[in-house]
């Protein structure tokens, strides 16, 4: 035993030395180029560089199978034409997060990252020097930039809420109006066959679903509602016609305007109960809690649903494209006992969006970098990733307003729109720079009439008020953020686990009030002194 | 008295290092051999278990681990100091205990049976058959258990049929989670655990049959004398090394399988660190918490091999 | 013959009439992706329970994924990694493991807790990558073949097949004259066959399966093996995006039968090679624990 013991000990030895010699993952501080002799920009002129310049790009494949690297796009080929800067694209395959973690946890970063960012987080970085503070750099050479944030105060209040420090390049959307994404639908057709009207509050829907269960209209397996349990859109579902925007995260105090969470709210106990006896009653899918995608897929498809809350970008057009039988109508979101329906944050996009693109604290030519990214804001950069290239994806009316070619809209090999431009040009989503609302409705422009009408209705219904209650992303500081991360995480853990047991009837309500003082002592109460901290701190 | 001790402990050194120096210069090419691999396991798994100090800094990338601010003990302090600290270790174990006893001794009655079938050609088509989820993705298979156990799925249908009751969805079931867990689970993996036993199996003298059968031995008394001692070191061998992943389950399985409702018997460590990790870049916390568990398993492993030692007469090492 | 009584014949029947139950259902779960990989897209994401024939046929989703050069590339490199890897990985653990089943050997001990402890104990993620890249593996195929080129566990396996050879055997070759490596290669070996039989199965099926090293070492996609495609296609976005247009019907529904195709062309040529090792098996293989 004693001679194992030797030979332990000698082979630790070893091991260390070997550990020393790998380097302890210790990092070379950034090139940190200095621009304080470089004169500022007012122009973005191209090209950037007459130089041999490669910059590496990460970014996650969002072609959808369509493109196996960016650098083959037609688009990518134009900006590096243009530019005279080459860009060499990293594709994350997997769990991107995963992925980017790795990245940056070992020093090993690309020259721009473009992903989505939390400033919080964003901040420990650059004081790192991980990623470069770009707060300066945007000051000198981001004119495109700038010039659209001057032009628009809603940009000027959510960057305003991220602090002074600019630790990225927020994507921007150049539309105020049509940010919404989730939405409630019903079949007009089922309304027709039981001689009722659309439901706006808790007690017609309430007779609605009834009547849709009775009257078996989805055949055996009827289901009067249905959601899916995507992005905690079965959390959601009902809870603003209890005068909630939602009831997990956050939010603001539609009376007093103070920071609180839903579930301190007076209409919350109303809701756990009111859904409860739905669930037990059968008029909401047995399956609400976990039901995936495909599985909403089917029941919708099958003609089995009667209402449903879901996207209504995606889905609701695949539905109704797909079964024209399905006479989908958008309706308002329920409203409370005032009349009043506040739609949830995760329902509605912000302008100022949360992806973006990092440059890298390592980057050699920092300043072509944050160039390149600003061109992406600029007319003819932007009109280059959206709308592709002149006289092959688009082209201009007399009017001067853009349109895309039968290349992608009539595409001679019958590839969709969607596949014909990112197929081959670029893929739109998770694009940098500037997005164009229109380019995107316009590559839409083969839907039928009825999907567009039901579409834009109920974009307007998902960003009914929301904006009174939402509590925007906001910067803390690395104590702020580290004080409450781990009273978060068990408070999440708690709230999601009782509020799913209060609605499937696990837990009996009468544990209602002990179940408040417990999340109150696990976390919330902290949560929320902080959050108003915060939010006072940005808003005054 | 200290000098004779010391005297001794240093003669007891130079001896060794003249054993040690005399067996080397003897099994020169064995231990030539074995460089290759040495020198993998010192590159590939000694040089970086530095990174168990991650758990004990506020580890900064651009700091690196060395330079990052020392924190002792604080992100063991805050697993263990918050609620759901025990919670999670006693699902992580007990879900590993069932499936040591449920899933474990599956591969071995598998192998048994099919060692009993007559005709080859069956034999190696229900081989083949039994080891094909093995290759079938974890999203894929648990995608199906999800549609199975839901409201109108076939298992809640047979389930509603044998017990009487209406059950809607029995993944929301707090009692059954477990259950359809080490199901899915060994569903996917028995057939391929029995690989191992089958060789094993195949290995026993089939001399040994034929004078058992002499002697006037049924089939029963085979088994008892035969089969089960000729592949019971296999057999310890693999319990042991399963007892040493108690503390450890994946959370790819768990995070596909449970929902909110289930989470008092569903959340296992990995799955709850999975969600904290996922808030933010959390490698420090996940590295305490990963190392808690090795040390357990550790310690674990080198009871069961005392343990086996003491009953059977072998254990691993 | 001897005659086999009752209750033999009982047993025999329920013993057979079980293993078809399990192996029905074990298959289950591939038939479920042979079905829903040759049925009609849209029919199919209508289809609700399980699966027992293709909802309508169609052949769009192997068109789809034969259509891409990617697959075969990554086919190539998998290819490539598992005959690679697997020969990599069955000398390190033979050669290791031959010297660990010496018990003569003064160091044999000291080093098989080294390796054992191993199995229970790592770096974790992090420290693992930064080795690779201060080797300047990262972005080459070594970064697949050899931070996991030694399993503990099929080590162990190897080292007790090694134990499992009389003495004698070894002996009467070193009085032949036999030493090292031809000892080893010509003598022992061939005596263990089975066992690297099974080692090779294991070796060459995790080799298959593993996208993760990939995920982590590579950033080249020349480079990556056939299961990276499939990773991609299986966990499909994980943040849905409003700004990216929307999809035809058509395309969405095709996406989830593509899923099940890849995965059978994945699968597929695996099913060959275990028939194929198979044979080996009849001469036994020992996993055993030592004595003492």
């Amino acid at each position: 035993m004693k001679k194992v013991k030797k030979a332990l000990s000698l082979f630790m030895i070893l091991c260390l030395t070997v550990a020393a010699m790998s380097g302890c993952g210790k990092k070379e501080k950034g090139t940190n180029v200095d621009i304080s002799g470089i004169e500022s920009i007012t122009e973005n002129t191209m090209p950037i560089t007459t130089e041999d310049i490669t910059l590496t790009v990460w970014i996650k494949n969002n072609s959808q199978g369509y493109a196996a690297d960016y650098e083959e796009y037609e688009v990518v080929k134009e900006i590096e034409k243009r530019t005279g800067v080459k860009i060499d694209f990293i594709h994350p395959v997997g769990s991107a997060m995963e992925q980017l973690n790795i990245m940056l946890a070992s020093g090993d970063m690309p020259d721009i990252v473009m992903y989505y960012f939390d400033d919080s987080a964003n901040i420990e970085y650059v004081e790192d020097g991980v990623y470069l503070d770009l707060t300066e750099y945007i000051e000198k050479f981001a004119p495109n930039f700038n010039k659209l944030v001057a032009e628009n105060e809603s940009y000027q209040q959510q960057l305003a809420l991220m602090g002074d420090t600019r630790t990225y390049f927020p994507n921007l959307i150049d539309n105020e109006e049509y940010l919404g994404y989730n939405g409630y639908f019903i079949r007009q057709d089922w309304l027709d066959k039981v001689g009722m009207d659309i439901p706006t509050t808790i007690e017609e829907w309430e007779a609605v679903l009834k009547a849709f269960r009775d009257n078996k209209l989805g055949g055996k397996n009827t289901v009067p509602f249905a959601t899916a349990a995507i992005g905690g859109m079965q959390n959601e579902i009902f809870a603003s016609g209890f005068g909630l925007p939602n009831v997990s995260s956050t939010c603001l105090d539609p009376v007093t305007g103070k920071v609180t969470h839903p579930v301190l709210l007076p209409g919350y106990k109303d809701y756990l109960e009111t859904i409860n006896r739905w669930y037990e009653e059968g008029l909401i899918d047995p399956n609400f809690i976990a039901c995936t995608g495909q599985q909403l897929d089917s029941m919708v498809l099958n003609g089995e649903v009667g209402a449903f809350y879901y996207d209504n970008n995606n889905d609701m057009p695949k539905y109704m494209s797909t079964n024209p039988e399905l006479n989908l109508v958008a309706v308002p979101y329920p409203k409370d006992k005032n009349g009043v329906s506040y739609a949830p944050a995760s329902s509605v996009t912000q302008t100022v969006q949360k992806a973006g693109s990092v440059v890298s604290g390592d980057c050699k030519y920092p300043v072509e970098a944050v160039r390149l990214l600003d061109y992406f804001y600029s007319e003819e950069g932007s009109t280059l990733l959206q709308w592709g290239i002149k006289g092959e994806t688009y082209d201009i009316d007399e009017d001067g307003n853009k349109y895309f070619t039968d290349y992608v809209l009539n595409n001679p090999d019958g590839k969709t729109p969607t596949e014909a431009f990112a197929g081959k040009y670029f893929a739109r989503s998770g694009a940098p720079g500037l997005t164009h609302y229109s380019a995107m409705r316009a590559l839409e422009a083969n839907f039928s009439d009825e999907i567009k009408t039901q579409r834009e209705a109920s974009i307007q219904y998902s960003m009914e008020n929301s904006r009174d209650v939402i509590l925007p992303p906001m910067a803390m500081t690395e104590k702020e953020l580290d004080s409450i991360s781990t009273a978060s995480i068990e408070t999440s853990t708690y709230l999601s686990e009782m509020h799913s047991k209060f609605l499937l009837g696990k837990e009996p309500l009468s544990n209602f009030d002990k179940f408040i003082s417990n999340a109150k002592k696990i976390g919330l109460t902290k949560i929320i002194e902080v959050s108003q901290k915060v939010y006072d701190r940005h808003t005054k | 008295m200290k000098k004779t001790s010391c005297e001794k402990k240093s003669s007891g050194f130079k001896n060794w290092f003249v054993d040690a120096g005399r067996d080397l210069r003897k099994n020169k090419s064995i231990y030539l051999l074995m460089v290759p691999g040495i020198l993998f396991y010192i590159v590939f798994c000694y040089a970086p278990m530095y990174g168990v100090l991650m758990g004990f800094v506020d580890y900064s990338p651009a700091r690196g681990i060395l330079g990052s601010e020392w924190v002792g003990l604080k992100y063991f302090k805050e697993f263990f100091g918050g609620m759901y600290a025990w919670r999670v270790i006693r699902n992580t174990l007990v879900i590993n205990l069932y499936s040591l006893i449920f899933v474990f001794p599956m591969g071995i009655i598998l192998a048994l049976m099919m060692n009993e079938l007559r005709s080859m050609k069956f034999k190696k088509t229900i081989q083949t058959t039994t080891y094909l989820p093995h290759f079938i993705s974890l999203v894929v298979v648990c995608g199906m258990v999800v549609d199975f156990t839901s409201s109108s799925g076939l298992i809640t249908n047979i389930v509603n049929a044998i017990t009487g009751k209406n059950y809607t969805n029995l993944l929301y079931e707090v009692d059954m989670y477990r259950g359809i867990y080490i199901v899915s689970s060994a569903w996917k993996n028995f057939g391929w655990n029995s690989i191992i036993y089958m060789a094993a199996l195949s290995g026993i003298d089939m001399e040994l049959y034929e004078a058992a059968q002499i002697d006037g031995a049924g089939k029963w008394k085979q088994l008892l004398h035969i089969t089960i001692p000729g592949i019971l070191p296999t057999v310890v061998t693999m319990f042991i090394l399963q007892i040493g992943q108690m503390m450890t389950i994946g959370h790819e399985q768990t995070i596909l399988l449970y929902n909110p409702v289930v989470y008092e018997k569903a959340d296992v460590i990995s799955s709850f660190v999975y969600r904290y990790g996922l808030e933010n870049a959390q490698f420090s916390y996940s590295t305490a918490v990963g190392l808690f568990n090795s040390l357990v398993n550790v310690i674990l492993v080198f009871a069961a091999n005392k343990l086996s030692k003491k009953v059977t007469g072998s254990g691993i090492f | 013959m001897i005659k086999r009584s009752l209750g033999e014949r009982v047993f025999n029947v329920v013993n057979i009439i079980l293993l078809i139950i399990l192996s029905l259902v074990t298959l289950y779960p591939f038939l479920y992706v042979v079905f829903a990989s040759f049925s009609n897209p849209l029919e199919f994401i209508k289809h609700d329970g399980a699966l027992l024939s293709p909802t309508g046929f169609s052949l769009a989703a192997y068109q789809k994924v034969f259509e891409k050069s990617e697959i075969w590339i990554g086919y190539g490199n998998t290819i490539f990694y598992v005959v690679a890897g697997t020969l990599i990985s069955m000398i390190l653990t033979i050669t290791l493991g031959y010297g660990l089943s010496k018990k003569d050997l003064k160091f044999s001990k000291p080093i098989m807790l080294m390796v054992f402890i191993t199995m229970y104990f790592g770096g974790g993620l992090l420290p693992t990558y930064m080795v690779v890249r201060n080797l300047d593996l990262l972005d080459t195929r070594w970064a697949i073949l050899l931070p996991t080129a030694i399993n503990t566990f099929n080590l162990i396996i190897m080292k007790t097949a090694f134990q499992g050879v009389p003495e004698s055997v070894e002996e009467a070759a070193i009085i032949d004259g036999a030493s090292g490596i031809r000892l080893l290669v010509s003598i022992v070996l061939p005596l263990v066959k089975p066992t690297i039989a099974v080692l090779v199965l294991y070796y060459a099926s995790s080799m298959w399966n593993s996208w993760f090293q990939a995920a982590i070492y590579l950033r080249d996609n020349t480079l990556y093996p056939l299961q990276m495609y499939l990773r991609d296609i299986l966990i499909t976005n994980e943040q849905t995006d409003m700004m990216q247009g929307t999809d035809s019907a058509e395309r969405q529904a095709l996406s989830s039968v593509i899923k099940y195709a890849t995965i059978m062309v994945s699968i597929v040529p695996m099913l060959f090679v275990y028939p194929f090792l198979q044979k080996y098996f009849a001469k036994g293989v020992m996993v055993g624990a030592v004595k003492g």
